[in-house]
Formats: C-alpha cells, sequence, structure tokens
C-alpha cells in the first residue's frame, strides 16, 4: 500500500514535465503573433455578440426608427454613423456578429457532425460502400454551390432556417470528402494495427485512437467552412433570400446601403469591414492551428 | 564468459528440441493469403508450413516483397489467411472470431518495424503499455503495477509513465512497444524487423535486450528481418523466403556454412561485411530483380534468377524435402 | 591546395539559425579532402551532419539552413561563395549527387529517358536524337536491360533496383569529375545492393572519378571506400585509410560501432557490444568532447576542452585526448 502511495507522488512529480500533444500545439500556436491577434479579435466579437443581446434593446435601438437622427456620418456619439432610419450603425453591426457568428458556427457543426458520420464510415468500412457514396458526394460537389441554396432556399423558405438548411447541404459532400482521407490516413497509421494486435475492441478503437487523432485536422477544416459559411450567409441576404431587413445581418446591411452608397459610403464600408474581419479571424486561427499542429515547426 | 556458455548452450538446447521433434508451439499448414490490386492477384504467401518450438527464435528471411510481414501478420491474426491453418498448442487459431480471438490475443504479441508510426502520439507511455492490460480487464491499480514492472524489465526510467512518445528518440520508443508486445506474457512474439529504423549503437541495446527477456521469460520469438547478421547474431533458426514461398528452413549456423539453397547462398553471399580484407572474389551474387508476384514464374519461383534451373525448374514445383538434423529445402538441385 | 585533391573542405560549419531561436551548428567545423580517382567514405549515424555536408558541398541548403563559415575548394573554386548561376552550371555537370530513395528523387510523371535526356539538354547544346543515343549509351552502362525499353518506362514501373540505376545514369550521363552518393544501397535488398556496389566500382575505375560516399553502414565501407572519415554529432572524429580504420581504430566511438555490429561471416557469443546512452542533439551539446557523455574513458578534461584532431602518423587522424587508452 504504501509503495503505491509512493508510486503515485512519483507520478504527480512528474506531472511538471508532462508536455502532451495539445499543450505542444497550443505553445507553438501561441508563438504566431498573427494568428493570437485573430483569436483575440475573435474572442471580442463573441464576447460582444453575447452582450449586444442583453445591452440592447432589439425593438427601439435597433430596428425602431428615430427621424431626427438620419443620415449622419460617423461621430463621436455615433461611432459608425446612423442609416436612413436613424439608428446607429455601430449598434447594428454589433448586434449583426449574433447572426453570421450563430450561422457560421451552426451549419459547420451541423455539417461537420453529418461529414464525420459519412466520411469516417467510408473510411472505415471501405468496399463497395465507399465507391457509392464517394459517388453521390462527388456528383453533389459538381453542383455549383451558389446555385444549390438558391434552390434550396427557394424550396424550403427564405430566413435564419433556410439559410441554415443550404449551407448545411452544401458543406456536407465537401467535409465528408476531406474527413474521408484524414480517418483514412489515421487508419493507415500503425498504432492502429497494434491496438488490434492488444485486443482492443472496433468501437474502442475508433473512440480513443482514430478520433482524438482526426480531431486536429478536423477542427482546422471546420474553422475554415466558418469563414465561407459567413460569407456564405452575408451573400444569400444581400441577394435578399436569407435574413430580412430590418434584422442588422450584415449582408441585408449592405443590401440595403447599395442604393445610398455614393452619398453615404460608411453604410456599406462598416458592415462589409465586419464581414471581412470575421471571416479573416477564422481563416488565420484556421491557418496558425495548421502550422502548430505540423511537428515540423517545433 | 559466464554468458557466452549460456547463450551457446541455449542454442544447442533449441537445434536439438527441433531435432527430436518436441512439441511444436505454432504449427503453419498451407498458409496462403492473395491480395486483390489494379494489376491481378498479389501471391502474397503461398502454401507456407512450418513449425515453432517453444523458447526458440525462429527468423523469416527474405528480400522486401517476398511476403514475410504478410506471413507474420498472418500468425497473430492481423490478416485472414485466404487458406491454411494455424495451431497453437494444437488449438485452431484460425477458427477463432470476436470476442474468443480478441481473447486469444494475449498469446500473440508483435513489435513493429516503426518505432514511430506504431504508438498513438496521443497516448502517454503508461497508457500505451497499458493497452493490452486494459483490453484484458485489468483493473486500473493492477494496471499501473503492472505498467512500472514492465518499464523496468525494458529498462525504462519509471518516471517516463507520464510522457508522451514524441519526447523519445527511436529506441527508447523501440523499447516502448516492447513493454507493450510483453504485457500479457504471450506465448509468441512476432518481431517484425524491430531493429531496421534503428541506429547501429541503439540497434546492439535492442538486441541484448530482446535476449535477455527471452531467457528471463521463455519468450518464443518469430523474428522477421533482412539484415542477415542480426540474423545470425539471434536465431536459433531460419527461414528463408523467396516470392511468398520458403526455399530453406534449417538450423541457423547450417544456413550460413553450408546452405542448401541456391538462394539462400546468394542471399549470404551478397550481405556487406565490415571488414576490409573479407575476399569479395568468388561470391554467387544474384542478377536482376525480383519478379512480380502478381505473375510468378511456374515450377520453382525461383527459376528466373538461378545459375542452376532446369527445364525441371521450370516446369515442376519442389516439394520440401527433409534433409536431416533439422534441415529442410525445396529445391530439384540443391547444393552440396 | 594540394595537387592531388579534386576537393578539399576547410573548416565548414554548416548552421540552422531560425529567425526567433537559438542557433545550433549541424555541420560543426570540418575539414575533408578528395582526392583525385578515390572513393572517400563519410561514417556516422542518423543526425550526425553527414547528409548535411553533402548538402553543404551541392550548395542544396535551404533558409534557415546556411553555410556560416568554411571554404569548399573545388578544382580551386570555392563552392561556399560563388553565386548561384555558376554553381548551377556545376551542380549536375562537374559534381552530381545520388540519394537514398530513387523513387522521391526522380519525377514521377515524365517517363525516365527524358528525364535524363533534359541532364544533358540542360548543360549542352546538342541535338534532341544525339542526346536520346547518350541516354541509350549509359542505361547500357550501368546494366539497364532492354535501355530502348526502359527509355520510355515511368519510375513506378520499374523496381527499386533499376530505378537507382536510372538515378546513377542520370548522374553520370554528364560525366562529372566527382559523384555524391548519400545512402544510396540503404532503400535496396542487400542482393540489389550488392549489384550497385558493383556498378559503382565498376564506373569509378573505368571513369577515373571521385566518389563521396555517405553511409551508416560499415559493411559498404570496407567494400568500396578507400579512405574513411567517421563523423559524430557534426564533427569529425577520426580519418584513416580503410585498412587502418578497419584494424587500428582509435576513437572509441568508432571502436564502439564496430564492436557493436553483429556479423554475417562468424559468430558473436553472449552480448553485443553497447554504446549507453544517445546521441546529443544539435542544441545540446556538451562542452567538451561531443562524445564524452557515452564515453567509458571520458575524464574531467574531455568534458571541459573539445580534442583537437591529433595526427597518429600516416595520415591517420583522431579527435580523443584518450587515444592511448585501450589500443
Amino acid at each position: 500500500m504504501t509503495k503505491r502511495r509512493k508510486n503515485r507522488q512519483d507520478h504527480l512529480a512528474n506531472l511538471a514535465g508532462q508536455t502532451s500533444p495539445a499543450l505542444e500545439v497550443w505553445r507553438r500556436f501561441r508563438k504566431n503573433p498573427v494568428s493570437m491577434t485573430a483569436l483575440v479579435v475573435l474572442v471580442a466579437l463573441i464576447v460582444a455578440a453575447i452582450l449586444a443581446g442583453f445591452v440592447f434593446d432589439y425593438a427601439t435601438q435597433i430596428t425602431g426608427i428615430n427621424a431626427q437622427e438620419r443620415l449622419q456620418f460617423p461621430s463621436a456619439s455615433h461611432w459608425f454613423g446612423t442609416d436612413a432610419y436613424g439608428r446607429d450603425v455601430f449598434m447594428r453591426v454589433l448586434y449583426g456578429a449574433r447572426y453570421s457568428l450563430f450561422i457560421g458556427i451552426v451549419t459547420s457543426a451541423v455539417s461537420m457532425v453529418f461529414g464525420i458520420l459519412i466520411g469516417a464510415s467510408c473510411a472505415y468500412f471501405g468496399g463497395i460502400y465507399d465507391a457509392v457514396v464517394m459517388r453521390i458526394v462527388d456528383a453533389v460537389v459538381c453542383i455549383p454551390s451558389m446555385l444549390l441554396m438558391l434552390a434550396l432556399v427557394a424550396v424550403v423558405g427564405k430566413g435564419m432556417r433556410g439559410i441554415i438548411i443550404a449551407l448545411v447541404v452544401t458543406s456536407i459532400p465537401g467535409f465528408s470528402r476531406i474527413i474521408r482521407s484524414i480517418v483514412q490516413n489515421v487508419v493507415n497509421q500503425e498504432y492502429i494495427e497494434a491496438a488490434h494486435a492488444c485486443g482492443t475492441g472496433d468501437a474502442e478503437i475508433i473512440w480513443r485512437h482514430i478520433l482524438p487523432n482526426c480531431f486536429a485536422p478536423i477542427l482546422v477544416d471546420v474553422l475554415m467552412n466558418v469563414a465561407s459559411c459567413i460569407m456564405a450567409a452575408s451573400s444569400l441576404s444581400y441577394l435578399g433570400m436569407g435574413i430580412q431587413v430590418p434584422a442588422p445581418e450584415w449582408g441585408a446591411m449592405l443590401s440595403d446601403a447599395t442604393s445610398m452608397m455614393r452619398a453615404y459610403p460608411y453604410l456599406a464600408i462598416f458592415p462589409g469591414i465586419a464581414i471581412v474581419v470575421t471571416s479573416l479571424s477564422f481563416n488565420l486561427i484556421g491557418d496558425g492551428l495548421t502550422d502548430a499542429l505540423d511537428p515540423k515547426n517545433s | 564468459m559466464n554468458e557466452s556458455l549460456k547463450a551457446a548452450e541455449h542454442s544447442a538446447k533449441a537445434s536439438r528440441r527441433a531435432a527430436e521433434q518436441a512439441e511444436p508451439l505454432v504449427k503453419a499448414e498451407h498458409l496462403t493469403r492473395y491480395f486483390r490490386s489494379t494489376a491481378g492477384k498479389v501471391h502474397a504467401v503461398e502454401d507456407v508450413s512450418f513449425e515453432i518450438y517453444p523458447g526458440e527464435t525462429l527468423a523469416l528471411v527474405g528480400e522486401s516483397g517476398c511476403g514475410k510481414s504478410t506471413l507474420g501478420r498472418l500468425l497473430v491474426r492481423l490478416l485472414e489467411p485466404t487458406e491454411g491453418t494455424i495451431l497453437m498448442e494444437g488449438e485452431n487459431l484460425t477458427r477463432l472470431k470476436g470476442k474468443a480471438l480478441r481473447k486469444k490475443r494475449s498469446d500473440l504479441q508483435i513489435i513493429f518495424q516503426d518505432p514511430f508510426s506504431s504508438l498513438d502520439p496521443h497516448f502517454t507511455v503508461g497508457e500505451i503499455i497499458a493497452e493490452p492490460l486494459r483490453a484484458a480487464g485489468y483493473k486500473k491499480e493492477e494496471q499501473e503495477e503492472a505498467v512500472l514492472s514492465l518499464m523496468e524489465r525494458v529498462g525504462l526510467p519509471r518516471e517516463y509513465y507520464y510522457r508522451y512518445p514524441h519526447q523519445f528518440s527511436g529506441g527508447q520508443r523501440q523499447r516502448i512497444g516492447i513493454a507493450r508486445a510483453l504485457a500479457l506474457n504471450p506465448k509468441l512474439i512476432v518481431c517484425d524487423e524491430p531493429v531496421s529504423a534503428l541506429d547501429v549503437s541503439i540497434q546492439a541495446q535492442i538486441l541484448n535486450l530482446l535476449r535477455h527477456l527471452q531467457r528471463e521469460s521463455h519468450l518464443t520469438y518469430l523474428f522477421i528481418s533482412h539484415d542477415l547478421a542480426v540474423v545470425r547474431y539471434i536465431a536459433d533458426r531460419i527461414c528463408v523466403m523467396f516470392l511468398g514461398q520458403l526455399c530453406e528452413i534449417c538450423p541457423t549456423r547450417d544456413a550460413y556454412e553450408h546452405p542448401l539453397h541456391p538462394y539462400t547462398r546468394m542471399l549470404i553471399d551478397s550481405a556487406p561485411e565490415p571488414d576490409p580484407d573479407f575476399c569479395r572474389e568468388g561470391r554467387m551474387l544474384l542478377k536482376g530483380e525480383l519478379p512480380s508476384p502478381v505473375n510468378p514464374p511456374s515450377g520453382c519461383r525461383f527459376c528466373t534468377r538461378c545459375p542452376f534451373a532446369t527445364d525441371e525448374c521450370r516446369r515442376v514445383h519442389p516439394e520440401m524435402k527433409d534433409y536431416g538434423g533439422g534441415r529442410f529445402c525445396a529445391c530439384h538441385h540443391p547444393l552440396t | 591546395m594540394k595537387e592531388n585533391n579534386l576537393l578539399e573542405i576547410s573548416g565548414l560549419r554548416t548552421v540552422f539559425a531560425p529567425k526567433n531561436g537559438k542557433e545550433a551548428a549541424l555541420v560543426d567545423g570540418i575539414d575533408l579532402n578528395i582526392p583525385k580517382g578515390s572513393t572517400v567514405g563519410l561514417v556516422g549515424e542518423s543526425g550526425c551532419g553527414k547528409s548535411m555536408t553533402a548538402s553543404s558541398i551541392m550548395r542544396l541548403l535551404n533558409p534557415p539552413v546556411s553555410i556560416a563559415e568554411g571554404q569548399i575548394l573545388f578544382q580551386g573554386i570555392d563552392l561556399a561563395k560563388i553565386p548561384e548561376k555558376e554553381m548551377r552550371s556545376i551542380r549536375g555537370q562537374r559534381i552530381s549527387m545520388i540519394f537514398q530513395e530513387p523513387m522521391t528523387a526522380l519525377n514521377p510523371s515524365i517517363t525516365v529517358g527524358k528525364q535524363v535526356r533534359e541532364a544533358i539538354l540542360l548543360h549542352e547544346r546538342v541535338s534532341k536524337r544525339d542526346a536520346k543515343e547518350r541516354v541509350l549509351k549509359i542505361f547500357h552502362d550501368v546494366g539497364i536491360p532492354e535501355p530502348e525499353l526502359r527509355y520510355k518506362s515511368y519510375p513506378h514501373q520499374l523496381p527499386g533496383g533499376l530505378r537507382q540505376r536510372i538515378c546513377i545514369a542520370m548522374a553520370m550521363v554528364l560525366e562529372p569529375e566527382f559523384l555524391i552518393a548519400d545512402e544510396p544501397t540503404t532503400a535496396l535488398d542487400v542482393t540489389v545492393e550488392a549489384q550497385i556496389l558493383a556498378l559503382m566500382k565498376e564506373l569509378q575505375s573505368s571513369h577515373n572519378m571521385s566518389i563521396l560516399m555517405i553511409t551508416h553502414n560499415l559493411g559498404v565501407v570496407a567494400d568500396i571506400c578507400d579512405e574513411v572519415n567517421v563523423m559524430y554529432a557534426g564533427q569529425i572524429v577520426e580519418h584513416a585509410d580503410k585498412k587502418e580504420l578497419f584494424h587500428h581504430a582509435a576513437h572509441p566511438y568508432t571502436k564502439g560501432l564496430m564492436k557493436a555490429i553483429p556479423r554475417v561471416r562468424g559468430d558473436v557469443e553472449g552480448d553485443l557490444f553497447t554504446i549507453q546512452g544517445t546521441v546529443p542533439t544539435a542544441g545540446n551539446m556538451p562542452a567538451g568532447c561531443r562524445f564524452c557523455e557515452r564515453c567509458p574513458y571520458a575524464t574531467d578534461r574531455c568534458r571541459r576542452e573539445i580534442p583537437p584532431l591529433t595526427d597518429l602518423g600516416n595520415g591517420h587522424q583522431v579527435r580523443c585526448f584518450q587515444r592511448e587508452v585501450g589500443t
């Protein structure tokens, strides 16, 4: 008994020198100033988006009409100016982050789940199942994604639900393909064979060996996908097929501002910057993570 | 000196056992494995029969692509044989499936060639070595106790318990792999080129370790290697494989000093010798390249490269014949 | 520069110097001479800097790795200093190289014949037809059966041994004075290895060129080299004529290596000799002798000072304070 306790103590003493692969990745990621900046920006944006729901009153401050203060250029009282209905553009842009981030994250998460189910099963089982499913995926990838999204929105209906369904359906094929190759790569590693030789069961091999080793590359892919979903959602809204005015969705705000762009360029510039900054942050974090995951960069 | 006496005694024991036809631990009969490829049916292993005796090291040598790794994986049931049976102490392993097979895995272990890809990078050393114990249903504390004693046996300091494989060099990683293979006291360990990825100075450490462990725990090894110097050092008997089939099985010293099969002779003659005075004239060297395992030559598989091949060799497949003293050879015109 | 030397390296230091990190020397001040018409071996374990030496000679280094100091004199030209353009005309034509993995050294999407032909057309003004004639001739010289047929093969259609022969053909087709072979037989089977070594010996005597043979295999050294340099952790620790080295190895590391390898022809009784511990990594070199932590004879002085390369006579040089011990 005392011997065992001593072992434990030895272990604890050595925990200090432990560097798990995840910690190593974080250490390398931290050294990359660009990705760290992107991470800080993104975290700030997420906090702002969450707080915006509590601080601002949707009916009066975000969508309410205030005729006295219409079309004011940016100033100390209205940092991003006001629009044709006298609404504060800064508040609307901040509030708009809720839509973009929500759509981007939810669609990517949902399509990732489907992508993992399809891609991982294809990689693990292989054979005819794999061949058939992958040919279907190929066929869907062939359809231009904007066209497919517009068609889906037309069927499901405009608004949040329509956008999410359209984006999920168009993201799944790409995800399935990439996840299949990631999983295939891990399945072919010798440690999977070693696990079989140890007598570890299939379910446990998938859960303890395959998924943890696929997690990081899949995460990179999801981050990149969030960025493209945000762009696509804004595009749909700009085309009038997504979130509808007066909701402060960035794409919809841009669409609103088009007619007044010459006289009041700030109306288009700020939502535009918001879209670019948000999707760029996701992309840069993804890039940084890719570099950090590469053990050659240690 | 004492050490070397023991070693000599050990190998004498092994060859005696072979000669007396003692009860084999593993008996492989007519093992065959084909693979499908776009080029056609690959004859990776075809009609291979041999026996492994308890406590011995049987080496499996041959060129890359001759099917030796496939054969090793068939024996530990990581691959299904297309035909043939594997008997371990009389029990037919080829029939085992699912849970029964997983249970049997405690008797069959494998040490891999690549110490980098054979360890899961997300597991700590302790978790890696404990994996077979976990699969066998040991309790947490039992696992921990067993892992620490295994680490001691393979020469890993206990403070490595919570470290990750990427923090170690190839030699240390190979020790981790060996500890994992030893965890359940297996009856047979297949060593698949365990030292060929290691540097010379580390290779000697691992070879010594494998031999010490064998003596301590009466382990049985199937030692797969292409390095004939390593094989001469570690093996009691050797099987020479060419293009999916066995050409010769015999005690190690016989293979090096009086080989029966021309291929065995040529393989040994081609091995480089770290001695500048070694006479390189008069060696029998192979010409040309390995034929494809998709369309192996009819008759003797070696006939296209053999300097002694006759019409008979091209027509008739040679059977494995007993030449006494534990020597077997499949050749129409064996060297004498 | 001595008359009979083709290449003279002095004080070569190749460093890994990342922008925001510690500089580490991969090759740390080596001197190496290649006499005309001879084969010089560079032996050592992985990571000792032997391949980095070859890349330095060929100037095939990518940042953050670069040559920090030293001279590489090739027929009076300092390869460490000349502009890249001049280097390009030397590379492939006067100095060429073959690699460990012939598959990665060849372009998978071009037929092997065309690749070798391109090597000629890059350096010489000859017609495509003449170039092809020369390719077929060199294919024949390096023992490729049915050169006409193989000319049209893609690399993946050939077995490993033939691929290495193609690489040798490509390196030899412009008749270089100097060939660097970086572990050319490590990826090959012993039967093919013996063929390739025989071919290299034959080509060397027929073309009277010099070869730098980089390998970890002492068997290969004993077979084909005239002189041997043993490298350990970025430094040359011993240099001698082949026979002298194998019979009278002086450095504890060289002696350890010789005893650690099992033999094909002859039994080793009992345990193999082992060198304890592992090679120090580039960033964590001991202050004194690089080998002191693994050396059974190390003294305090070994741990403090780096021993110089001292001459034992007959061109046998060793980097060790204790060279008297245990000889």
